[in-house]
């Protein structure tokens, strides 16, 4: 006799959702919603109770945190789950996690929970582990089944990211590990508590297998504390409406939603087939030696994307061609494609009160086995293949940008490219004290995009956490003491620039104060030097890429207590080593990730991201636009010249008659510097011939090569013999 | 009325009206209603106390000349805000964080909707408080300290010395761009304000040299806490409105002085107190319109001996819920209003998008139906000027409101249009009955009020059963028993002055100051008693400062030392965590281990009755993160008037008649009744419906309404 309903195992409930769809292209076949049809003024009303309970179960919970990524950046839900494991209702915060949760119970069933360890009320589950269904190590689920006269009817459910996961650099984003052995502490599901209350041991395993014990274990205590509560809510609920009411409308809940959904995008797109391609670059080479050869290399990574918009308002999204699975942190399975790409669905068309996974059930997906986001060796390492994964994001943000462009939906637009920064971050003070800690305010706040009618706003939005939030750096220095705050700007000029320019970057400095004996940093930077995802659109101009400084052996210190100022920002702390007012023994620039880098008092700590990408040509741009951001220093009047066109006379203001002169001039230029598209083809397909690249881009066509539809689409281009091979 | 009798006087404007409670030494009460002159609030000002007036037979110069106390919240603040209409604002600010104000920690969403926040293509931020060309950073760095405690710096801690000569440059630059007020902010500033002085210092230098006016605001004077966006917002939101603000209160106050009266005008500041329009931080009024009804819920929860009050305010487009928790108001810290987040002490008021101009959204493919965000506001619904049903559309044809007596008959409202409306937009898409369909909305909408309410319940561990709900607003007795039926409360009152009820809250505030500053106190278990009592010495010495610096003000004031009297408290949270929790202690100064247990007492107290006990963390140790003290003087209050109580039976002039309305599923008879009609000692049985000009109460047969001796009506289940 199983848990479920009419006494089904887990296991069967489980399957039974997948075939039901299968066979009827419905949620669990509901081919009719009676429930929504009867009274669509109580079914509104049971399925508000249901997303009320979450959010007051995040309200009560959220405040016991000690991590300021749960508190202020929102990487913090709260989820009611039916049996079946699709998130019915979620609190406000990260809401992408949910679509984690089918895969994380279908694992749970698969491994015969139900029988061992068992699956009784008031047991406490947990699990990071992206084997099983959570993104990477740093999102943690906890989850409570709900039991209803012995009946399991669903799962309360916690999630976090934590601020390190105890791999082999600090933090949570981790850019270098070689395997699932060298990500951190990596949980398959297990269980860790029993009569609603977690097992002692457990914080023994926060406390011994990571860096931040204090933040974990309280975090682990927020989520336990708030799937309690919500518990105890469900079950209310379900005494109000009725036992049958509640299994059938959590089921209507999904089936309705997710006709919502393909209605907007029957409505709003062009249906189609769009194509999109992103590249990322990894680079090991030298940093691991022989302790690991097979990760002693640097990638080029493929990663193309075709979204099908299927005029039934269905999505499907192909990534044949994707680079292979390796030996790095990249790798990640295909919850984790789900759950992150989601964010570029919520502002596109899944924008609803009610969060839940039935965008599951109108999105396909071709993820090829053997590629980095379908890894085949079970030790994949995954510590931040998420971080890959987000340039996938922007597939929806920006194709279905132009889907909506083209039947005239302006407004609904929202050109997105990747460009964020997050740290990690560990040492001993002084007197021998270790601590850890680490910060996304670069992640969690950014610029929008140009739309083709008005400029991005900066600091404005952020894709992984919809109520973007840079949080306060009187929180962060309190808790990393060693990393002084002497800038946080929008840097100008930096933007991806249009006849609407995108919404200017964040330049933040840091000086290091007193670190003690020893402190590493280790940077996740997501433009990786290509901005190849920031595309611009229409003629605009791609975003800026990442910038991450470390300035080593600074005169810092001497300046100060001279009483100097001191620089704000990477263009100030270039311009001033170039004039000699600053002094650096060393200078260590990436455009993106970097390595675990150890850091001295006095030394800065120099990042910047979060522009974004243009729209339209840059010599259309209106003058008054280019004058307002003269007035404001958003952007410089030699940049106003030489990318926009636009001379100005002494007083700030444009000289339309010099700018018309100049303007026509750089259009002649540019039919001067282009080159007839045949020529053009026949010089890049002798380098074709010649297999004339750089390493890196050699081994990627090699590697991209594998697939079918890539060497079709590549020999079709270029025109090579039938026995060209890579 | 008597030769010696004397007159409180209390307004509240809101966006639409001015409502005035005027109050007798006796008790006799008589209310006003006014447009709101945004333009010149004195006009509406007199013209609400005029209409008060009048129905006693008076003069507002007659009223004028004998009152003890005249208190006005008005809107010229938000107004300030919404038409942009501030100071030209300079700012110094630590060099590296002049983009601060714009950046605004990409706070864009604040007052959205769940729906609108995932949209994000609707995020904006707030305008610009302060331009960029006037702003000017200065090299310095104040060192906040470190939860590693003694293993790095300490806070306030000079890392980087102030380069003053950038201050010098910065101030006249600003002056030569023609800045009317200066804000100077230092990161860290709440540690240690000596760089924020400083540059105050250098600024008044510099403007008198300029032979200007010009004043300064420092950060750490507005709010020596932590969160740097936060209190920027406070001190920007500060110099960009006060001194307009006061300029418009003082004219009012002219005109009130011109009629006799002879004291100081009074406002109300965001955290309930009383303060006269010359307080210097007026910029805590900001957020103070709907503190009115709360503090009105204070003075009866108080009046009532009922220290737990849930206090619901319904209108046409305000629904806010307030509550009162052993006869204290919560406190949130860092409130929202506008679009801005800023930080300073405000009772904490929810406000949900349900009020009776809300919208009603039926989507006929799925089957979906929304209420709000948007309201439409005075044009009320389709029965008056709106072409989308609201709620109060509903309200109409299903019964409960009385056509010909809509805002005492003043209104002609037309019900065939909303209930075609009704069926067009509603009920025939969604395929329904209109009538049913049209109660089953009134559930949804009250079920989001109940889930609000419990979730502010439960989110702080208190139980509904232990509180009275008191209803007011123009809506709130229409729609309590709906209220009534899905949460539990010990009682539900509703007051007669119910459709004006903030502007006697307003009357009934108290007079006093509050102070809050950040400190940083550790206590854990393995601390020697002699430094645990060098903490609790520490913390005796900041609440003496907080101490002086009331006593100090109140004296400026027109106080005496001795009228002053002091209320104290702390925010403590385990050590690791970000959130802090607020409670007022018995001890305002720590002289033994047993008064430093008191206090932890207290922390604890307050937490366990919030959370599983599985989330205490005391292993950890505490820390103190802030404490408060509150410097309160005695002020007039008005007083409530008994009346000698009479039979059940109401008397027969105040039967109406009958009226059909549809209410669980069938159309019954209720019997109608003129609420000021209605004596102390009735009681009204269900079905029934109480009409006044300016609200409606109704009545299920499940239920019926008690009205005690001071009039007040109790709701209660048969």
């Amino acid at each position: 006799m199983g848990i479920c309903y009419q006494g089904k195992t887990l296991k069967e409930t489980v399957d039974e959702r997948e075939q039901l769809f299968a066979k009827t292209g419905h949620a669990y076949g509901l081919e009719k919603l009676d429930l929504v049809e009867e009274d669509p003024a109580t079914f509104m009303k049971f399925q508000m109770r249901l997303v009320a309970a979450c959010i007051n179960a995040r309200e009560t919970a959220k405040l016991i945190s000690a991590n300021p990524m749960s508190m202020v950046q929102g990487e913090l839900l709260f989820m009611l789950a039916n049996p079946e494991g699709d998130v019915i209702s979620a609190s406000y915060g990260l809401a992408g996690h949910i679509q984690c949760m089918p895969f994380i119970i279908k694992s749970i069933a698969d491994l015969g929970f139900e029988e061992d360890p068992e699956i009784n009320e008031g047991d406490i589950f947990h699990c990071n582990d992206p084997m099983y269904g959570p993104p990477h190590n740093a999102d943690n689920y906890t989850w409570l089944p709900i039991y209803y006269d012995e009946e399991l009817v669903g799962w309360t459910v916690g999630l976090n990211h934590i601020v390190d996961v105890g791999g082999i650099q600090p933090g949570g984003l981790g850019t270098i590990s070689t395997s699932v052995f060298t990500d951190g502490f990596t949980v398959p599901p297990t269980k860790t508590g029993a009569n609603f209350k977690q097992h002692k041991w457990w914080d023994l395993h926060w406390k011994r297998r990571t860096r931040t014990e204090m933040f974990n274990v309280l975090d682990d205590k927020m989520r336990s504390a708030g799937i309690v509560v919500l518990h105890d809510r469900i079950k209310e609920i379900i005494d109000e409406f009725g036992i049958d009411y509640y299994r059938r409308g959590l089921r209507e809940i999904i089936e309705r939603e997710r006709r919502v959904l393909v209605n907007r995008i029957k409505s709003l797109a062009v249906p189609g087939k769009y194509n999109y391609l992103h590249f990322d670059w990894v680079g090991y080479k030298g940093n691991l030696g022989r302790l690991w050869p097979a990760s002693n290399r640097n990638w080029m990574l493929h990663k193309p994307a075709e979204l099908n918009i299927r005029t039934d308002g269905t999505l499907l999204t192909d990534l044949e061609g994707l680079a292979s699975e390796g030996e790095f942190h990249c790798n990640a399975y295909e919850p984790a494609v789900r759950m992150l790409t989601s964010l570029g669905m919520w502002p596109m068309f899944a924008y609803t009160e009610t969060i839940n996974s039935s965008l599951l059930y109108m999105t396909d997906w071709n993820i090829p086995p053997g590629s980095m986001f379908n890894p085949q060796n079970p030790w994949a390492g995954t510590v931040m293949g998420l971080g890959l994964v987000a340039g996938y994001i922007f597939i929806f943000t920006n194709t279905l940008s132009y889907a909506y462009f083209a039947r005239g939906y302006l407004e609904e637009t929202f050109p997105q490219d990747a460009s964020g920064i997050g740290y990690g971050i560990s040492g001993v003070l002084g007197d021998g004290l270790q601590w850890a800690g680490g910060d996304m305010g670069l992640l969690t706040c950014v610029a929008e995009g140009a739309t083709p009618y008005h400029d991005g706003f900066p600091a404005a939005v952020c894709s992984p956490n919809p109520a973007s939030d840079m949080g306060e750096l009187e929180v962060t220095e309190f808790l990393m003491p060693t990393q002084v705050n002497i800038g946080r700007k929008l840097i100008q000029d930096y933007c991806g620039h249009g006849k609407f320019r995108g919404g200017q970057g964040i330049g933040v400095l840091q000086m290091v104060n007193q670190p003690g004996q020893f402190l590493q940093i280790a940077t996740f930077g997501d433009t990786h030097g290509l901005g190849a995802c920031a595309t611009g659109r229409s003629g605009g101009y791609p975003t800026s890429n990442n910038v991450v400084m470390y300035v080593h052996g600074t005169n810092m210190r001497a300046l100060l207590a001279e009483g100097k100022p001191y620089p704000t920002d990477f263009v100030e702390v270039q311009e001033w080593i170039k004039e000699g007012t600053l002094t650096a023994e060393s200078v260590e620039i990436y455009n993106g990730s970097t390595p675990t880098v150890q850091m001295q008092d006095g030394d800065l700590y120099v990042t910047c991201a979060g522009s974004r990408g243009g729209w339209g040509d840059v010599l259309e741009r209106r003058f008054d636009l280019i004058e307002e951001d003269l007035e404001y220093g958003w952007i410089s009047p030699e940049c106003a010249k030489t990318v926009y066109g636009a001379v100005t006379n002494g007083n700030g203001k444009i000289d339309t008659k010099a700018s018309d002169a100049l303007r026509e001039q750089m259009r002649n230029r540019r039919k001067e510097r282009s080159v007839d598209a045949k020529e053009w083809w026949k010089q890049e397909r002798q380098v074709v011939l010649d297999k004339n690249w750089h390493e890196d881009a050699r081994n990627m066509f090699a590697d991209a090569s594998k697939y079918e539809k890539f060497r079709k689409q590549f020999h079709g281009m270029w025109q090579v013999p039938e026995d060209y091979t890579l | 009325m008597a030769e010696d009798t004397k007159y409180i006087v209390a307004e509240d404007a809101g966006g639409s009206m001015t409502d005035c409670f005027l109050v007798d030494t006796e008790g006799n009460f008589s209310t006003g209603k006014f447009m709101t002159n945004p333009e010149d609030e004195s006009i509406s000002y007199m013209g609400s106390l005029k209409d008060a007036a009048d129905r006693w037979g008076m003069t507002s110069e007659q009223i004028h000349q004998k009152a003890i106390s005249c208190t006005y919240t008005g809107t010229s603040m938000i107004n300030i805000l919404v038409t942009q209409g501030g100071a030209n604002v300079g700012l110094l600010i630590t060099r590296g964080f002049e983009h601060l104000p714009i950046i605004e920690r990409g706070l864009t969403w604040i007052g959205q909707t769940y729906e609108d926040i995932l949209h994000q293509q609707l995020h904006e931020h707030t305008p610009w408080l302060v331009q960029p060309k006037n702003i000017r950073g200065v090299s310095e760095r104040i060192g906040i300290g470190s939860y590693y405690m003694n293993s790095h710096s300490f806070p306030g801690t000079v890392i980087i010395p102030m380069v003053e000569a950038e201050a010098y440059q910065g101030i006249q630059e600003l002056l030569d761009n023609g800045v009317e007020i200066i804000a100077c902010m230092c990161l860290g500033s709440y540690t240690n304000p000596m760089h924020e002085n400083r540059m105050k210092e250098i600024a008044l230098e510099v403007i008198a040299k300029n032979g200007k006016e010009t004043p300064v605001v420092t950060s750490s004077e507005m709010c020596a806490v932590p969160n740097e966006t936060e209190r920027l917002k406070t001190l920007l939101v500060q110099c960009y409105i006060q001194e307009t603000a006061r300029k418009a209160l003082i004219h009012v106050e002219d005109s009130a002085k011109a009629e006799g009266y002879q004291r100081e005008l009074m406002t109300l500041l965001g955290y309930g107190a009383a303060a006269t329009v010359r307080y210097p931080k007026l910029a805590e009024a900001v957020a103070s319109g709907p503190t009115g009804g709360l503090l009105g819920g204070k003075f009866l929860s108080e009046f009532l001996k009922q220290p737990n009050m849930v206090c619901w305010d319904l209108g046409c487009t305000t629904c806010d819920i307030g509550l009162i928790a052993g006869g204290l108001m919560p406190v949130n810290k860092s409130p929202e209003f506008a679009g801005h987040k800023v930080r300073m002490p405000m009772i904490a008021i929810d406000c949900l998008g349900a009020g009776c101009s809300h919208v009603v959204h039926a989507d006929a493919a799925s089957g979906r139906i929304t209420i709000g965000p948007e309201s439409v506001r005075a044009d009320l619904g389709t029965m008056y000027t709106s072409d989308i049903v609201t709620i109060g559309d509903i309200d109409l044809t299903l019964g409960y409101v009385n056509p010909d007596y809509y805002l005492g008959g003043t209104i002609q409202i037309d019900t065939d249009r909303a209930k075609s409306e009704l069926n067009k937009q509603v009920a025939e898409p969604l395929g329904q009955d209109i009538y049913d369909v049209s109660l089953k909305i009134l559930d949804l909408l009250h079920a989001k009020v109940a889930d609000h309410m419990n979730g502010i319940l439960l989110s702080k561990g208190l139980n509904p059963a232990e509180f009275t709900l008191l209803v007011y607003g123009a809506a709130g007795p229409l729609h309590l028993w709906g209220l009534d039926r899905t949460i539990n409360f010990a009682e539900v009152i509703v007051v007669p002055w119910a459709a004006v009820f903030s502007s006697f809250g307003v009357a009934a505030a108290e007079y006093f100051h509050r102070y809050d500053q950040a400190v940083t106190f550790f206590l854990t278990s393995d601390m020697p008693d002699e430094i645990r009592l060098m903490m609790g010495g520490g913390l005796s010495q900041a609440w003496a400062g907080l101490e002086e610096r009331g006593y100090q003000e109140l004296e400026a004031e027109g106080f005496s030392r001795d009228q002053v009297s002091f209320r104290h408290g702390i925010s403590c949270r385990y050590i690791g965590q970000l959130s802090n929790w607020e409670v007022p202690v018995e001890v305002g100064r720590v002289e033994s281990i047993d008064d430093l247990n008191k206090i932890i007492g207290a922390f604890e107290t307050n937490y366990t009755n919030i959370y599983p006990s599985g989330a205490r963390f005391p292993e950890a140790g505490y820390q103190i993160t802030e404490i408060y003290v509150e410097a309160a003087v005695d002020k007039p209050k008005p007083i409530i008037q008994s009346y000698p109580l009479q039979g059940k039976e109401p008397p027969k002039e105040a039967y109406k008649g009958d009226r059909k309305a549809y209410l669980d599923g069938e159309w019954m008879t209720f019997k109608t009744y003129e609420q000021d009609l209605l004596e102390a000692g009735n009681r009204i049985d269900g079905p029934a419906i109480i009409e006044h000009t300016q609200t409606t109460t109704l009545i299920p047969p499940q239920n019926y309404v008690e009205v005690d001796e001071y009039k007040f009506m109790h709701y209660r289940r048969k």
